[in-house]
């Protein structure tokens, strides 16, 4: 699929040695609870990057808040090594999640759910293009079946080649290996490469921790509201904490 | 808030200053010539309409500073504004319907003041009810603030739909010239009033922050 | 132009979702049938009486259907946290609030359409001697609810009670609407004596501008998801 022209101002760029994604000391407070006390990292371009954690840890928060969805109580996000100050939208251009809802329309078919992402997108898409997306996650034989009939295998193959379509710059998987089969946990990880191939970046974030060291280049460790680089030895049998703080 | 509008100097300037209103209004004012002593309930009535508009204003102005600065005490604000507004607008029209009663011989009228009240009653009772349903705080204080803002916007084209639906082709009933004493109470009264939304606005405002408190230490031992 | 793109994209994918189940129109216009018949029954079978109070019972049958519809035209949006997939898109709240405004204005037009066309019947109105200013005043009237509409939808979207809130929220904020549109059609179908028609229509199009331009400033900063 031809990249749409919104994309191109924030296509890697090889010379510079700007990180596609940075984030500095990012925070996010729900209540009392402080679900991220300091997250600082880079996503680097041709890289995919694990995120690792325990449940609750602030894995899906993070990705929320790199997806433009959720705005950090404090810290600071940065593309392509401009500071977004406040608006999302920098954010929104060079990221698409998959998460761990679906985002699709149960009464269209998988066909014009794709067709929707990508026009929301900025970009055009023809038929064969569309058909090539669904052949690519195993699903051409449902092509014109309503979202409403699929397995939840399905769907998530569906969700998949739906981000795909959308051609982010730097694509956030959500637990993307959850209830999908061997075929389709194989299909993640040819698009994990392909987008590193391509010079693009990836940020997963899943609790398998063996599968993503070894499909991702680096890992980072959510611990306490912390993005560590090495694995916590201290902390491997103790549960991710939620801190509070004074009000 | 600064000392001197400390919950309780508030509670006793109200308090003070409804005497006096009320010994002008019961007292000193006469007697009205046509409607007699019923006309004493005004008094009570307008400054009631008066303080209750004023709380819904205040609701609007705290949820426009709640979306610019995102803090939760002018949420706590709004919420407390909202509800001494909605007692204040509910005590005034329960009033015009007592004046109503003796005065045009039924309890409501469609009169375009005591109808917009209806309305303007609906539309925070609405609000109050939004507040009651959602329960993550700081969403619910996004949501309601655009409630409040909108809610308010409305008043003006409520009041001139409802004033041309009753009379669009004649002039609106003025007051004629009141007595000084009259007039008097009745100022005493809207001052008094105000002070009294101050009051309740204060202890409702603090009382919101305790709940938002006790709400998040239930939150963090689940 | 990515605005004009992505809110003709919502449209068209609502009114897709629209053609495919015809759920929410079907039931809009069922239940104004019903509201138009048992109002009727409530003026009893005098015809003059039904007639005199017709434009009201017209409007009051259009505010109920409107706030049914309302409840299901972001239903799409719930299934899969649709909402919240649209708001990641680059750039698109005014869009999303655009298309999904155009979407309960047609809604609401048709089923408006079907309804005067029942009401007239019902009630003995000679509505299509008025047919063109009437459709004036409907459309000025219907961009008013459909503003309110838009946002409030948004608003109780994930709310529990969100079936309760909606009325209890919309039904006192749409007075004036109804007020300026009852009025409205009583003097194109009574007669205008008085030449008041022109205030009315001022305060529709007043209502209008208010509540398309706020709730677009309030859909901006307040609907996260």
């Amino acid at each position: 699929m031809a990249y749409s022209s919104r994309r191109d101002s924030v296509q890697p760029d090889k010379g510079s040695a700007a990180p596609a994604l940075s984030a500095h000391g990012v925070a996010q407070r729900f209540g009392r609870h402080l679900v991220l006390r300091d997250a600082t990292f880079d996503v680097l371009w041709g890289t995919a990057t694990g995120l690792l954690g325990a449940n609750g840890a602030g894995k899906t928060t993070l990705l929320r808040i790199l997806a433009g969805s959720l705005s950090p109580t404090r810290g600071s996000i940065s593309v392509g090594g401009a500071c977004l100050d406040g608006n999302p939208d920098a954010l929104r251009m060079s990221t698409a999640l998959l998460a761990g809802e679906s985002y699709l329309y149960d009464a269209l078919t998988a066909t014009e759910n794709l067709r929707f992402a990508v026009r929301m997108t900025g970009g055009d898409a023809s038929d064969s293009q569309i058909a090539e997306a669904l052949d690519n996650v195993g699903l051409a034989y449902a092509r014109d079946r309503r979202v409403r009939h699929f397995s939840s295998g399905m769907r998530k193959r569906l969700a998949l080649a739906r981000v795909v379509a959308m051609e982010p710059p730097v694509l956030l998987l959500d637990e993307p290996y959850a209830s999908l089969d061997e075929d389709a946990t194989c299909l993640v990880d040819q698009v994990v490469d392909r987008w590193r191939a391509g010079g693009r970046a990836v940020v997963m974030a899943t609790h398998r921790r063996e599968r993503a060291e070894r499909v991702c280049d680096h890992c980072l460790y959510l611990v306490d509201g912390v993005a560590l680089p090495e694995y916590p030895q201290s902390e491997r049998d103790g549960p991710s904490r939620m801190m509070e703080v004074a009000p | 808030m600064s000392r001197i509008f400390t919950p309780k100097s508030l509670g006793v300037a109200a308090g003070l200053t409804w005497g006096v209103a009320l010994w002008v209004g019961l007292a000193v004012a006469p007697t009205d010539h046509i409607m007699g002593q019923v006309q004493r309930i005004m008094y009570i009535h307008v400054p009631a309409a008066w303080s209750g508009f004023l709380a819904f204003f205040l609701v609007f102005v705290a949820s426009i500073a709640y979306l610019i600065r995102r803090d939760a005490r002018l949420d706590h604000l709004a919420h407390a504004a909202a509800e001494v507004g909605v007692v204040f607008m509910s005590l005034a029209i329960v009033l015009g319907a007592v004046w109503g009663k003796p005065t045009w011989g039924v309890w409501w009228t469609w009169d375009p003041r005591l109808t917009s009240a209806a309305v303007l009653l609906a539309i925070y009772l609405g609000y109050l009810a939004m507040r009651a349903f959602t329960d993550e705080p700081e969403r619910r204080a996004r949501l309601c603030a655009a409630v409040g803002i909108i809610g308010f916007l409305d008043v003006p084209l409520v009041y001139l739909s409802v004033l041309w639906w009753r009379t669009l082709h004649q002039a609106p009933s003025s007051p004629e010239t009141i007595a000084r004493p009259m007039l008097m109470a009745l100022w005493l009264g809207v001052f008094a009033f105000t002070l009294m939304l101050a009051f309740f606005t204060t202890v409702r405002y603090q009382t919101a922050h305790w709940e938002a408190e006790l709400e998040l230490l239930e939150v963090s031992h689940v | 132009m990515s605005f004009t793109r992505q809110t003709l994209a919502i449209l068209e994918k609502d009114l897709l979702i629209e053609a495919r189940s015809r759920e929410t129109v079907t039931s809009m216009v069922f239940f104004a049938g019903l509201v138009l018949l048992i109002l009727g029954f409530a003026l009893g079978p005098d015809p003059e009486a039904i007639r005199r109070a017709a434009p009201g019972l017209l409007w009051i049958a259009v505010v109920f259907t409107a706030v049914l519809g309302l409840s299901r035209a972001y239903d799409a949006e719930r299934e899969n946290r649709g909402m919240e997939g649209l708001f990641q898109y680059p750039g698109t709240r005014t869009a999303i609030f655009a298309g999904k405004l155009i979407v309960l204005l047609l809604l609401l037009l048709f089923v408006e359409g079907v309804l005067f066309v029942m009401g007239g019947v019902l009630y003995n109105l000679g509505l299509a001697a008025v047919a063109f200013p009437l459709a004036g005043v409907a459309f000025l009237a219907t961009v008013g609810l459909a503003g309110i509409g838009t946002l409030y939808g948004a608003l109780t979207l994930n709310l529990r009670a969100r079936e309760v809130l909606l009325p209890l929220l919309v039904f006192p904020l749409v007075v004036p609407v109804v007020l300026g549109a009852v009025s409205a059609t009583r003097l194109l179908l009574f007669g205008d004596p008085f030449g008041e028609l022109g205030a009315w229509v001022r305060l529709l199009a007043a209502y209008d501008i208010v509540f398309t331009v706020a709730p677009l400033l309030a859909f901006e900063s307040v609907i996260a998801d």
